[in-house]
């Protein structure tokens, strides 16, 4: 027992080096994250001005009554620094087009560099937070943009999905959840669906 | 052809650094000794050389930032030629590769400095030290090399401008903020070195932890300082009264700081008394361990934070690969050859070394308990059970029973002498001061109806101070004047209680911070008090104002405390020309707590939401911290860490 005690770290060492490469590879960004199933936390946000949006502050409850009643929602964390933001800004905007209640959080970014991406990029989005400090982030538990969270009417966190959005996450994480919060019917023509994500 | 030059630098030292760990650790080791007078020759040439082949490529890294070279990629996607200079100078170390650069640079720095500075050590055990470090250098190196190369050039055509440094970087905090901490995390490389080159030579006893003692104090204050750094940026940064989070990143530097605390408190007892060696050379693999796992694995995407930088797998096994090698290798290491170190001398339950022991089973668990929580969610993973990260509510809850326990320590630990206490007058102290602390703590909690642990920890706080106040006054006993004794007192003396004084503020701040903080979002009616916390809070008026560029609302609100009025403008910024709306802040900073006030959107013409925050002792935490470090680097200007010629033979006997 003498002997075997000193060569305990090294043990536990080895343990921890098999976790850890076995979790090499992995995609980080599916480390879930514990505030799905809990109200979306209130903020007091300026939202970013863009076109005939004016800068205006919301809270919570300001912005659940500025989108569609009985619908489900969107919030999508984006920067006009994040590459990944450039490469799903697409899917957002079929989203949009196609109904869709989209939130934007522009997140860590300056009000200049959001409009220009906007600008550039199209909005897709019925409302622009900024969250500068990324306060709001903070809170929902944000691990970089872009991020893409659905809440229900009731305000309930329903899913989170961190990285880039497209068709096959949508189909995946968000479909069957957005149907069964009275959501309505998205992408009802195929071949509109494909056409979008032939664009990306 | 700068950047070649670099690679080409890069390449060299690596080589030269690998022949000589090769040969130091072959012919001291005991498998090739007659390579021994080679590695005599070579330690002081490699030693300068290597640091002078560093510092020129990193040099080379920040003119090529400086000089606006987008057909560097790293440049490219790290600087833009509209940041200004002192950020260009920061984005050097924005991204992965650039501040592996650092780090290396940096270990360079302090290998040079050792070998600088150890005239007094055997050769032999100073050959040993510099071929571990060279051997962990070489390491990097070639991790840099292969999978992390900052000089590496983009295919043309060279872009016209570069990426920007990510916003979130762009902040004098986080300028300062990595070096500090690199300078922690890679000065425990020493105490590593020093603790593979005695597990190797032999001869662990006082002179050694004599030698290693000022080096980790060193590197344990950049550490110190370092983290306060950073918790105090997530402060003002963020701006909404917390100071810790628990993410992964934070507690990969929290934890190689525990360790190295529990080092420096071993290092104590194997230098006073030659005995808890293998705990010393445990924590010593422990903090640089750890700090290797701080720097990397949170880094190659294995656990992600806001902070993390990149998800590379390639890196990411390399990675692994390298603290298999430096980790393992040494942890083996040191289970084979530990219980030869260890002397015959038991120690007595009731004396300072026990104190300390506890003090490092304590600070191990503490350890411990952050580890699990970080990695409990790639745990989870593994089990196929959905993954939640464990929140600030677990390690709140596992870390406060510990802290109380090492706060009760303290108060007792200092106090008991070396080798034995007499049991009957530590248990009559003991049992006096917690009879008194019971009554203290009632008759406080029945007249100011605190949080009970926060009554407790003030006792318990107390208790530290009355220590180390009698502590004092009892060494002081027999000099001529209160003077002369205090002047007599070592700095390894003043040392200790400078910093344990530094964790009973810190303490202070915590308590007060965590119980006694007010945060409210109110609707104010122009000219009426609301009461928060202790304060009376009165919006006095919203004024128009005009900028240069902005027309702003500002609001006068002042707080009463016991006739006390302290008046704050914040502000609410319509940006003219950028049609944008900026909340301007007001804080009132000061000793004994924050104000903070931020004007929201007005109702109607009187009606305004305001969010308001007291954090009472915020500073204290920092200060606290400062106090620490403060502590730790007085200790090492002890003359018993200099003067030490004469422990030479001591050593090679």
């Amino acid at each position: 027992m003498k002997k075997i005690m000193p060569l305990m770290p090294f043990i536990i060492f080895i343990l921890l080096g098999i976790v850890f490469y076995l979790s090499i590879g992995r995609d980080p960004t599916l480390v879930a994250n514990n505030l799905v199933g809990k109200d979306f936390p209130d903020f007091q946000l300026e939202s970013l001005a863009f076109e005939d949006q004016e800068s205006r502050p919301y809270s919570l409850q300001g912005l659940q009554r500025a989108l569609p009643e009985g619908q489900p929602w969107i919030l999508n964390v984006w920067g006009s620094w994040c590459p990944q933001c450039y490469v799903e800004h697409p899917f957002i905007t079929a989203l949009s087009d196609a109904g869709v209640a989209l939130v934007g959080m522009n997140y860590k970014d300056e009000t200049a560099k959001g409009q220009g991406f906007l600008k550039k990029m199209g909005n897709p989005y019925q409302i622009i937070l900024q969250d500068m400090e990324g306060s709001l982030g903070l809170d929902l538990g944000v691990s970089g943009a872009p991020e893409t969270y659905l809440v229900s009417p009731q305000g309930e966190i329903l899913a989170r999905h961190a990285g880039v959005l497209d068709k096959a996450v949508w189909d995946q994480k968000f479909a069957k959840l957005w149907q069964d919060n009275n959501g309505h019917q998205l992408f009802s023509r195929q071949s509109e669906a494909t056409e979008e994500q032939g664009a990306e | 052809m700068l950047a070649e030059i670099a690679q080409i630098l890069l390449l060299v030292t690596a080589v030269i650094l690998g022949t000589f760990s090769a040969i130091s650790l072959a012919s001291f080791g005991g498998i090739i000794p007659s390579l021994q007078g080679v590695t005599r020759q070579m330690l002081r040439p490699a030693a300068y050389g290597q640091w002078f082949l560093m510092m020129t490529s990193f040099v080379i890294l920040i003119s090529l930032f400086i000089g606006h070279d987008y057909s560097i990629s790293y440049v490219a996607s790290n600087s833009n030629s509209m940041l200004p200079w002192y950020y260009q100078i920061s984005a050097v170390w924005g991204g992965h590769e650039g501040s592996l650069l650092l780090w290396v640079t940096i270990l360079a720095t302090w290998y040079a400095l050792v070998v600088r500075f150890s005239e007094t050590l055997p050769e032999e055990l100073l050959c040993l030290v510099a071929g571990v470090l060279a051997g962990v250098q070489t390491g990097f190196l070639a991790f840099i090399l292969v999978t992390s190369d900052p000089f590496a050039s983009l295919p043309l055509p060279t872009p016209m401008d570069g990426n920007d440094l990510n916003p979130l970087l762009q902040d004098i905090g986080l300028i300062l903020h990595p070096p500090l901490l690199y300078m922690g995390y890679v000065g425990m490389s020493v105490a590593f070195a020093f603790a593979i080159a005695g597990l190797i030579h032999g001869g662990i006893g006082s002179a050694w932890a004599r030698w290693t003692r000022p080096w980790t104090l060193y590197a344990w204050a950049f550490l110190t300082v370092g983290i306060a750094l950073g918790s105090w940026w997530a402060y003002y940064e963020l701006g909404w009264g917390g100071w810790w989070f628990w993410d992964p990143v934070e507690n990969a530097s929290l934890m190689p700081w525990l360790a190295a605390t529990g080092l420096i408190h071993s290092l104590a007892v194997t230098d006073k008394r030659g005995v808890l060696k293998a705990w010393t050379l445990f924590l010593a693999i422990l903090a640089f361990s750890l700090s290797l796992l701080g720097t990397f694995l949170v880094r190659s995407g294995v656990l992600t934070s806001v902070h993390a930088f990149a998800a590379d797998p390639s890196r990411g096994i390399f990675i692994l690969g390298l603290l298999g090698v430096v980790i393992g290798g040494s942890l083996l290491l040191f289970g084979f050859r530990a219980h030869l170190v260890e002397s015959k001398v038991g120690i007595r339950l009731a004396s300072r070394e026990t104190g300390l022991l506890v003090n490092n089973i304590l600070l191990c668990t503490a350890t411990f308990i952050i580890l699990m929580g970080t990695l409990y969610p790639l745990f989870e993973e593994m089990m196929g059970l959905t993954q939640s990260s464990v929140g600030a509510p677990y390690f709140n809850a596992m870390f406060t029973p510990l802290s109380l326990a090492m706060l009760a320590l303290l108060a007792v630990g200092p106090r008991l002498n070396w080798k034995r206490h007499e049991g009957k007058a530590a248990l009559k102290m003991l049992s006096i001061a917690l009879i008194a602390g019971a009554v203290i703590g009632a008759a406080v909690w029945f007249m100011t109806g605190w949080h009970l642990m926060m009554i407790v920890t003030f006792i318990l706080v107390a208790a530290v101070v009355w220590s180390i106040g009698t502590d004092i006054r009892h060494q002081i006993r027999n000099a001529s004047s209160m003077l002369a004794g205090l002047s007599r007192l070592k700095p390894h003396y003043w040392g200790m209680h400078i910093a344990h004084t530094g964790l009973a503020v810190m303490v202070i701040g915590v308590v007060c911070v965590s119980y006694l903080s007010t945060e409210e979002d109110m609707l104010m009616t122009v000219g009426e008090s609301y009461s928060v916390g202790d304060y009376q809070v009165t919006l006095e008026a919203v004024n128009d104002i005009h900028g240069p560029n902005y027309r702003s609302s500002q609001g006068v609100v002042t707080f009463e405390l016991n006739g006390q009025s302290t008046t704050l403008k914040p502000e609410k910024r319509f940006y003219i020309a950028r049609e944008a709306i900026m909340t301007e802040v007001a804080m009132d900073v000061g000793l004994f707590g924050d104000l903070y006030v931020a004007l929201g959107d007005a109702r109607n013409d009187t009606q305004w939401t305001v969010r308001v925050h007291d954090k009472p002792m915020i500073r204290w935490v920092w200060g606290g911290a400062l106090l620490i470090a403060f502590g730790g680097v007085w200790a090492s200007f002890d003359r018993r860490y200099r003067a030490n010629k004469e422990l030479k033979q001591g050593a090679a006997a």
